[in-house]
């Protein structure tokens, strides 16, 4: 199955309005040459962000294949934004900024998945807005979203599936969400094998 | 240094993480720092970052991965100083 992984950062958190000058956390998060290319960029706190968005997207995709330590910068996303490794695996990579939210989807294999990103209402529940969103653009009609616990996952789920009727779709999906912004990422491949 | 103490610095080195503080109340070594108390992934980074500061330690990033509790943290500071 094609695996996809996405990740949003909403660059208006006052928590990371300076990260991007602290050497120690670029280290944390970058290997050398993407470290080089923070350092030169022009924008450097928007860079550090779509590196760091696409290791996250990356990671959620490769991870549902079997464990693996996630270690940002053993992510190594290319200059162009168009790719990230791992290791011996390549992914495909899109990395999108909608004024102060960047987007990266991740996919493993040659067809893009669709995707999006949605800005949050005020006190509505994320988690609740990003599965919204997903159902929405997939077309509703019976359709769920669950995650089932996973002990010694980085949170304690396992990746979200998708149900139709109570039924698993085999269709690969990614939720996100950071700050006011909410985000998704789904195979694009339409077929969905029960 | 004891468990207990470990426990105490951990405790208050995730406190400006944490964005709703009431999650901190009844905090134990079982507590899920990114499921319980919230934390996103951006701000694990810098709880790594806090503790090799607050207690001298380097963290590889294999230790840093199998950080998921409060209990985690302690044991992996414990280990890595002894």
């Amino acid at each position: 199955m094609r695996r996809v992984g996405n990740d949003v950062v909403d660059l208006e958190d006052p928590a990371i309005a300076q990260t991007h000058l602290r050497e120690r956390f670029v280290a944390r998060v970058c290997c050398e040459s993407e470290r080089a290319r923070v350092a030169g960029s022009s924008d450097p706190k928007l860079l550090l962000w779509s590196l760091f968005a696409a290791k996250e997207a990356a990671f959620k995709a490769l991870s549902k294949s079997g464990p693996l330590v996630f270690a940002h910068r053993r992510f190594v996303v290319a200059e162009d934004l168009r790719s990230v490794s791992y290791l011996k695996q390549v992914l495909w990579l899109r990395v999108d900024v909608h004024g102060s939210c960047v987007h990266a989807v991740a996919w493993t294999d040659d067809e893009p998945p669709i995707f999006g990103v949605e800005k949050l209402e005020p006190g509505v529940d994320a988690s609740a807005a990003a599965r919204a969103l997903l159902i929405q653009r997939l077309g509703g009609g019976g359709l769920t979203i669950a995650r089932e616990p996973q002990p010694g996952s980085w949170n304690g789920y396992g990746p979200p599936k998708l149900f139709r009727d109570g039924v698993e779709v085999n269709l690969d999906i990614s939720l996100s969400h950071d700050g006011r912004f909410v985000g998704f990422a789904a195979d694009s491949s339409g077929a969905e094998k029960r | 240094m004891e468990q207990n103490e470990v426990m105490g610095k951990v405790v208050d080195i995730l406190r400006p993480f944490v964005k709703n503080p009431s999650a901190l109340t009844g905090i134990s070594m079982d507590t899920s720092i990114l499921k319980d108390l919230k934390v996103n992934s951006a701000r694990l980074v810098d709880i790594v970052l806090e503790i090799e500061d607050a207690f001298g330690i380097a963290v590889t990033d294999e230790a840093a991965d199998q950080v998921k509790t409060v209990g985690d943290a302690v044991s992996l500071i414990l280990k890595t100083k002894a």
